[in-house]
Parts: C-alpha cells; structure tokens; sequence
C-alpha cells in the first residue's frame, strides 16, 4: 500500500466529507486504500487511521461555503452542489463513485405527451416553463442556454410532490434509480447533465500544500 | 420617517470598517510597513476614492465591471468608487513621470471597495498596502518587488509561500483566441482544469498546454521545466526562460525565500505582463499578496513606462499573525490615581502601551 510520504510530521490536511450517500462512499474508497475513518458518539470531527486528514462532516450543500472560506481545504463534492453554490474551487479528482444524473421529470401522462411530439425542446418553447427544483441556478441557465424562459419555483427536499400536488408540472432533480418518481407517477423527460463527483481544493489551500494534496491525487488512483 | 433595523445593521455589500483592537492592530502593522518602506525610498501615495469611469475603458474586465460601484456626479460624468489601487494610482502619477525623475517608487495604505457576493466574502480584500515600482523595467524591477515583499513579510513575522508565475506565458499561447476564449482560458489556468487547456489550445499548443500544470519549489525549477523547452512555442520559452532567470537570481539573493515556481499563476488582474505571484499562508483562505509586472498599462493611459509592484490583503493577515506581534496591554498599578499615573508614565518610558 502507497503511503503519503510528505504527510510524516506534519499537521494533517483538512478535508469536509458531504453527510450521507457520499459518505459511505468515500468511507469505502478511502478505506480500500487502508485509510481508515469513523464519526463517533454524534460527533462531526475526527481524524484517519494514518493522520494524514481532520475530517469534518458537513452538510452536503454547506461543503463548498466550508472549503471557500478555508476552514476545509479539501472536500468531496457533487458538480450539482458545486454548481449551485457558484463556487470557485479547483477540481482535482474526478472521484470513480457517485455519479448521478440532473434530469427533467413531470407526470407520466404530460412526459409522454412530450416525448410524442419528438423534440422535447421544442415542445417546452411554448411560453414559461414552470419548474420547481432545488437547483435553481442549475435550472435557469440550463434553459436559458436553449433559449427557454422557466418560471422557477426553489424547493428544498421531496421535490417530486410538486407535479404531485400541482405546484408546478415539471421537477429538475438528481435521479439514481427513478424509483422516487415510479412512486410519484412520474418520468423523466430528458437527462439534461451527467454529475459527477470531485475531490475539491480551496485553491489557496491547494497552492499551500500541493506537493502533500497531490500526493493524495495520485494515492487515489 | 422609521429607520428600518437592517440599514442600522448592515453595511452595503463590499463595505466595511475596522474597530477597537482590530484596528489597532492594523495601524500597528500598516506603521510597521510604512517603515519598511521609506527605509527603501518609496514615497507614500493617497490615492483619490472617486474617478471617472471613462478614463478606465477598457483596462476594466467585464466580470470586475459588474462588481464596481458607480454613481453619476452633477454634471452627468460616470465615476466609479475606488476599487483597484494600482489603477487609481497609476492614472494620477502618470502625469508626474519625465526624463529627470524616470524611477518613481510608490507606497499606499488604503481601502478599497466593491461588491462582494456572499461566496466572495472570505475574499475580504477591503484593506491594501503595496508598493508600485514604476520606470524600472525588467529583471532588477521584478527582483526589487519581490525583495521587497519578502522584507514586507518578514516585518510582520509571517513566512508566506511565494508562487511565480508568468503572464507572458497565457499572452504567447492565446494569440489565436478572441476574447471570450482568453476569459475561459485564464479560468481553466487558475483552476487546473487541464483538459478544458488543452481544449481550448487545441493539438498544436499540447506542450505549451501542459506547462500550466507545472508547480514545485523554485529550486527544482529548473529540472523541472528542462523536459518541456525543447516543443513549447519560442515565444513561451522566452517567458520560462525570463521566469527561471528570475527564481535563480532571488534564490542567490535571499536563499530563505519560501518560493516556487508556479505557471498557473498568470496574474489576478487583465493589466499584467510579465512575471506574477501571490503569497499563500496557512489560516488564510485566499492569497495574502498579489502582485506583478505591467508594462503595458501605463502605455494604455498614454504615458509609456515599465512599472511593477504588489498588494497586501492586510486585514486578511489579522487573523494570522502571531501572537507577540499583537500588542501587549499593560495596567498601571498603584492604589490611588495619582500613583497609577506615575507608574503608567514609567512604563510608557519603556515603551509599553498602559492603561490609566
């Protein structure tokens, strides 16, 4: 196993893990690499086996506001969440876990009325589009790039409700499986974006301690 | 009329104030400075806070555009509050250079202001110090800055990383790119995209793309860089050439510089030519100091003239430095006012700080 020889003697590098899915997935990576790491008793801060990291864990949309401001120099991060933060970190790693997919959904019935028309772009230049997200920002640029005006309506969980109970009839949201739209009666319309997930530096941080962090790089491989 | 309790609150995005020991403290460093600097014959400057906005056309990018604060004055002219020193300052000294004063070195202290989105706060760039090198060109006009940063630092007993980069290495790789191309460019070189580089220079420009990727400690530079020189445009290899010149010359001079060689630094404002750099501390979220060469602006405002120099984000190093370089408080003793006062008026002799 490849040791982070620059990390002996020093103070270990701080790194913001995203609270859930991710988690276990890093835990995993990490751990297959014999860096091992637990949050113990509630507690939201600990330390590797090795010492090469002060793990913090944060919620996953609070990651990039911890990394910009410095208090993590590293983090894992969907492209979803780096995005809607606007933030400006340097995207070292694509991480080989995680991958998800930003997609369009509505009800079964308004999606297959769309998909018959062919061109679902198209179909959606028909005034304002109405569609409720938590990606707001992802939203509004991805249609107005096609040149599509959306009335955005910002959710912050259970999004799906929305066609559901008539606040909007689109949804853009993370799909994994589609099981939480099966549910909900719904189906995606299109994948706007593949998404993927990072290893991320505060940029200042990355130049403070490159020869360490790529080090990390290459250990992850 | 009711105020309203968040205008009593709230300072306007990119305002900001310094109070009690906090700017104390930051006179104490500025004097610190001001020191340092009249000990290397660098005359203080105050810069105007108001200018016309015209007179920066085009030396103003089109993402700090959106971030200056501008206002109309009475007779209609558009004036931009001070957001950038180095413009500011080098509009008004302009005027002041001639054949028989050829060098003007410059000091300020100063704030600056604009707005700042709530991702940018960390940023905290409100209070500058810096010097400008203006009329001297070339590698002992670069080596004199950067000397001279390395002093201002030690002055605060901080010991930051310098990365050196080069703007003449973006300038000889993107002759073929229109304007938004550069933008993207410069935005992959500052965040090490090195696909999106290598994209956009496209497949004759590979190994002139892969010198961005480059970074290590100023005295492996040299091996470093020795694989790439022979496929790299003529014209970049000028500027790796001049930047090695540069590191070996200051690793000769000051062998405890914390320096290295960093090609994506390609500076932090669209008027750089030359050789650029930040300084880097831990604690600190962004750069402690920026700086570089820019030969060109001067030129741009009509009055041709090498020039160099560098900021320091002074209140984003309050919170770093170290403790005995705050000042110690010191209570006069004594059991009556009169005693308290003589005891307080020999320790001041002493030269400690003391409080009655």
């Amino acid at each position: 196993m490849k040791e982070l020889v620059t990390t002996k003697n020093t103070s270990p590098l701080t790194f913001a893990l995203p609270k859930g899915r991710l988690e276990d997935q890093v835990r995993e990576h990490f751990g297959a690499r014999d860096i091992l790491f637990s949050f113990s008793d509630r507690k939201l801060v600990t330390e590797d086996s090795k010492g090469y990291f002060s793990l913090m864990l944060v919620k996953n949309a609070d990651l990039p506001t911890y990394v910009m401001h410095g208090i993590a120099g590293l983090g894992v991060c969907g492209e979803d969440v780096l995005y809607e933060a606007s933030s400006k970190l340097i995207k070292l790693k694509q991480l080989p876990f995680g991958s998800t997919r930003m997609c369009l959904a509505a009800t079964k019935e308004l999606s297959q009325q769309i998909k018959a028309l062919g061109d679902w772009t198209s179909a959606l230049r028909q005034g304002s589009l109405r569609v409720a997200s938590k990606f707001t920002r992802f939203s509004r640029d991805y249609f107005h790039s096609l040149g599509i005006p959306v009335d955005l309506i910002k959710l912050n969980g259970s999004v799906e409700l929305a066609p559901v109970l008539g606040l909007a009839p689109f949804i853009v949201d993370l799909v994994e499986t589609g099981s939480t739209l099966k549910a909900n009666d719904l189906e995606v319309v299109a994948v706007l974006q593949e998404i993927k997930v990072y290893l991320v530096a505060n940029p200042a941080y990355y130049k403070q301690h490159y020869r360490r962090i790529d080090e990390l790089v290459g250990l992850l491989d | 009329m009711k105020i309203s309790p968040s205008t009593l609150l709230q300072l306007p995005s990119g305002a900001t104030g310094l109070f009690l020991h906090e700017a104390h403290s930051h006179r104490r460093q500025v004097e610190k400075l001001n020191q340092l600097y009249d000990s290397w014959a660098y005359l203080p400057v105050h810069t105007p806070l108001l200018d016309f906005s015209e007179a920066y056309t085009g030396l103003v990018s089109e993402a700090d555009a959106k971030r200056v604060y501008q206002m109309f004055d009475r007779d209609g002219h558009l004036l931009m509050l001070r957001w950038d020193i180095t413009l500011f300052l080098v509009k008004q000294i302009r005027s002041m250079l001639s054949p028989k004063c050829p060098v003007l070195r410059l000091c300020y202290a100063d704030s600056i202001m604009r707005h700042e989105d709530a991702e940018d706060i960390a940023r905290n760039e409100f209070f500058q110090t810096g010097v400008e090198l203006i009329g001297k060109p070339g590698l002992e006009g670069d080596l004199e800055v950067l000397l001279l940063l390395q002093q201002a630092f030690e002055a605060l007993r901080l010991r930051p990383s310098v990365h050196v980069g080069s703007h003449s290495l973006i300038d000889a790789v993107s002759t073929e790119l229109n304007s938004l191309q550069k933008e993207e460019l410069s935005h992959a070189i500052k965040y090490r995209d090195q696909a999106q580089i290598e994209a956009l220079l496209g497949p004759n420009l590979a190994s002139d793309a892969k010198l961005f990727s480059l970074i290590c400690p100023a005295a492996q530079a040299p091996e470093v860089l020795a694989p790439h020189l022979k496929s790299i445009k003529p014209a970049s290899r000028d500027a790796v050439e001049q930047l090695l010149t540069l590191l070996s010359n200051l690793l000769d001079i000051e062998p405890s510089f914390d320096l290295h060689l960093d090609c994506s630094e390609i500076g932090s404002q669209g008027y750089h030519s030359g050789m650029v750099f930040q300084a880097y501390l831990d604690g600190i979220s962004g750069p402690a100091a920026a700086g570089g060469r820019y030969d060109r602006l001067l030129e741009r405002l009509g009055s041709p003239s090498p020039a160099a120099g560098f900021s320091i984000m002074l209140s984003r190093l309050l919170a770093v430095l170290p403790e005995s370089a705050q000042s110690e408080l010191y209570h006069a003793q004594g059991s009556t006012f009169q005693e308290r006062v003589a005891d307080a008026k020999r320790e001041r002799q002493q030269g400690r700080r003391v409080s009655l």
